[in-house]
């Protein structure tokens, strides 16, 4: 559902243009309006920015999958109402190689 | 007034043109509000032209101020360093005299004329102000593989003893500090204990001191107070002993005589003094949202301290920070004076005391909900409402589509546990609570968490009758299907004792009055250590 078909007319498909994406890091919440193809580094740092944190500080998970920057609700197959999730970055306490 | 400068003109501005480096120029020209671009030439008529004008507008302390900047352009702010040696920042000797004509402003005075270092500026704590140093500034040589100890005496004046005996703010405390690369200029120096070291007071071992900080924490240091190890006898000379041993560095220590300020003192203050008006913050929070790609619809903001997880009283925050959760001034004060590290709990941001100033905006906010509400939802213009879902902490685990599921799991355990609570509280409790909180949990699934809070009385209670506590969980299975609510609800499934819950029970929902409810007695939970030191 997610290849983009401009030619198709329908109306539903310019709403959904935008996406209302939930972020939210377990205390405090943000609704993002964004672009499906708007890169979600964009809505990351909007978020970091709004709640103080540094970017490299925390993690964004979707559906239990860390978000890259590079990613977009596109390539996601994000749905409207969506809900990234915001977990403390860590270090350490992987299997070693 | 212009011609009492007139004989300075020429020898500062050769000065200027002989002497400045570019780097110096710069710092000069930043520090007078000018632009620094431009190559030495410009920079050099620029500030020329700057002197010139201040001479002919008879700016006398404006002059005064780029003297201090041309003649020592290392520091930026010499008004603290005018008693200044010059001998000591090499290169800027020879035009000492034109400043030595400025009255020495009046340092606290230790002044020990045979170190080279007399003074350290410590960095400035807004618990403690010195007022008076005790002991000239002792020097710890470095001892790499032996211990040593450094004395001094100090002895305490009538007033000060009389101040300390009626006033315990009045406190003695030893300052210290490596001293290694600092100069009589160096500002804001972090207070610092040998590694190894024992302080004594007439040969009395002080215990309980906390001389080391937080591990990697340069500055969560506190001074060391000995007031109470002093001997209060007028004119006794009391022999502080610094041991110390395996140093790689030169420390040198004071002691120095204090007003303390306590956190309550300090909150106040802060209630008081600078705050960010809400214009300013509704303003900054519009400005944020100008992306058209990216728009912030609304957000959830708590109204809880990230320090003490309580309800903020004083919310304030750093004038640096850009996001608007607040913190409470007590917490955070209390925090500091246990450990001053000075940033931030939400941006970890360091923070100066100065720049703490309350947030107007959460302040209105604070003022007008309940006390019970403990987030609030703020729409794109600032506007901000009691969010629906208020209560607890939302976690991400209430999402999406199938908590449907999950949600009739949830009601039946806590409706269960609820009803426990509800038939048998109705001789003990007032009924209405059990009751709107259950309602919650029909909507809510987290109200299970408040609803955990009055079981503790159910634990006693369930020992009566196993009967009273089976049938009600089913009745409110029952209740889920729209269809046997009028029906079941009334007749079948109570018993005895439930029949004057059904009546209030399912009259529509409201949230607000769910959350008062639910959330009084969860109000006060005090994990305020475990939050606080966790970090």
């Amino acid at each position: 559902m997610s290849t983009d078909a401009p030619n198709d007319p329908k109306p539903e498909e310019t709403a959904s243009e935008h996406l209302n994406i939930k972020v939210t890091d377990g205390n405090n919440e943000v609704f993002f309006k964004i672009k499906r193809t708007t890169q979600l580094k964009k809505l990351m740092d909007a978020f970091c920015d709004r709640q103080g944190k540094a970017p490299n500080s925390v993690r964004f998970l979707f559906d239990g999958t860390r978000v890259q920057g590079g990613d977009s609700p596109e390539s996601l197959d994000m749905q409207d109402g969506d809900t990234l999730e915001v977990h403390q970055e860590q270090i350490g306490g992987g299997s070693s190689f | 007034m212009s011609s009492y400068h007139y004989p300075e003109r020429s020898s500062l501005i050769r000065y200027v043109m002989s002497h400045l480096i570019v780097r110096q120029l710069q710092s000069v020209l930043k520090s007078e509000g000018l632009p620094t671009s431009g190559l030495k030439a410009p920079l050099q008529k620029r500030l020329t032209t700057h002197i010139e004008d201040l001479i002919s507008k008879g700016d006398t302390s404006g002059l005064e101020r780029v003297k201090n900047l041309i003649y020592r352009p290392e520091s930026p702010a010499p008004s603290r360093n005018s008693t200044v040696n010059y001998n000591q920042t090499s290169g800027y000797a020879s035009p000492a005299p034109p400043m030595a004509q400025t009255p020495p402003y009046s340092a606290p005075g230790y002044g020990s004329p045979s170190a080279a270092l007399s003074r350290i500026h410590f960095k400035e704590s807004p618990f403690y102000s010195v007022l008076v140093g005790l002991t000239p500034l002792e020097t710890c040589p470095i001892m790499t593989a032996n211990r040593h100890s450094v004395h001094v005496s100090v002895v305490l004046s009538a007033p000060q003893l009389q101040q300390i005996s009626t006033d315990k703010s009045y406190r003695c405390m030893v300052y210290c500090a490596a001293v290694d690369g600092i100069t009589a200029y160096t500002k804001d120096t972090d207070i610092a204990f040998p590694h190894q070291v024992e302080l004594r007071v007439n040969d009395v071992q002080i215990s309980g001191l906390n001389l080391r900080g937080l591990k990697n924490r340069p500055g969560s240091t506190r001074p060391a107070d000995i007031t109470d190890y002093l001997n209060r006898k007028p004119g006794h000379r009391n022999q502080v002993t610094l041991t110390y041993a395996l140093t790689q560095k030169k420390f040198a220590f004071v002691v120095n005589y204090v007003k303390t300020d306590s956190v309550e003192e300090l909150v106040e203050r802060l209630r008081a003094g600078a705050s960010i008006t809400k214009e300013t913050v509704i303003a900054d929070m519009v400005r944020k949202n100008e992306d058209s790609d990216l728009v912030a619809t609304s957000s959830i903001m708590s109204l809880k301290c990230p320090l003490s997880t309580l309800r903020i009283d004083l919310p304030i925050r750093s004038t640096f920070c850009n996001h608007m959760q607040c913190f409470d001034a007590t917490s955070f004060l209390q925090l500091q004076q246990q450990a001053p590290t000075w940033s931030c709990p939400t941006c970890n941001k360091s923070i100066s005391w100065k720049a703490l100033v309350v947030d107007q905006y959460f302040r209105d906010i604070l003022n007008n909900t309940p006390k019970t509400v403990d987030s609030v939802t703020i729409d794109v213009d600032g506007a901000w409402s009691v969010a629906a879902e208020s209560s607890g902490t939302p976690m991400p685990d209430t999402d999406s589509e199938d908590g449907n599921g999950g949600r009739d799991d949830i009601i039946e355990v806590s409706g269960s546990r609820l009803s426990k609570l509800r038939v048998e509280a109705t001789p003990i409790a007032p009924s209405p609570v059990a009751t709107t909180s259950r309602e919650g949990s029909a909507s809510v699934p987290r109200s299970s968490i408040s609803a955990k809070r009055p079981a503790s009385q159910v634990i006693d209670l369930t020992l009566s009758d196993d009967e009273d506590v089976v049938r009600p969980a089913k009745r409110i299975n029952s209740f889920l299907t729209p269809t046997s609510m009028s029906s079941d609800g009334r007749g079948g499934g109570s018993g005895s004792s439930s029949s004057n819950g059904n009546g209030s029970v399912f009259p529509p929902f409201d949230p607000v009055v769910y959350n008062g409810n639910s959330h009084s007695p969860v109000g006060t939970p005090g994990p305020f250590l475990a939050g606080g030191y966790g970090r």
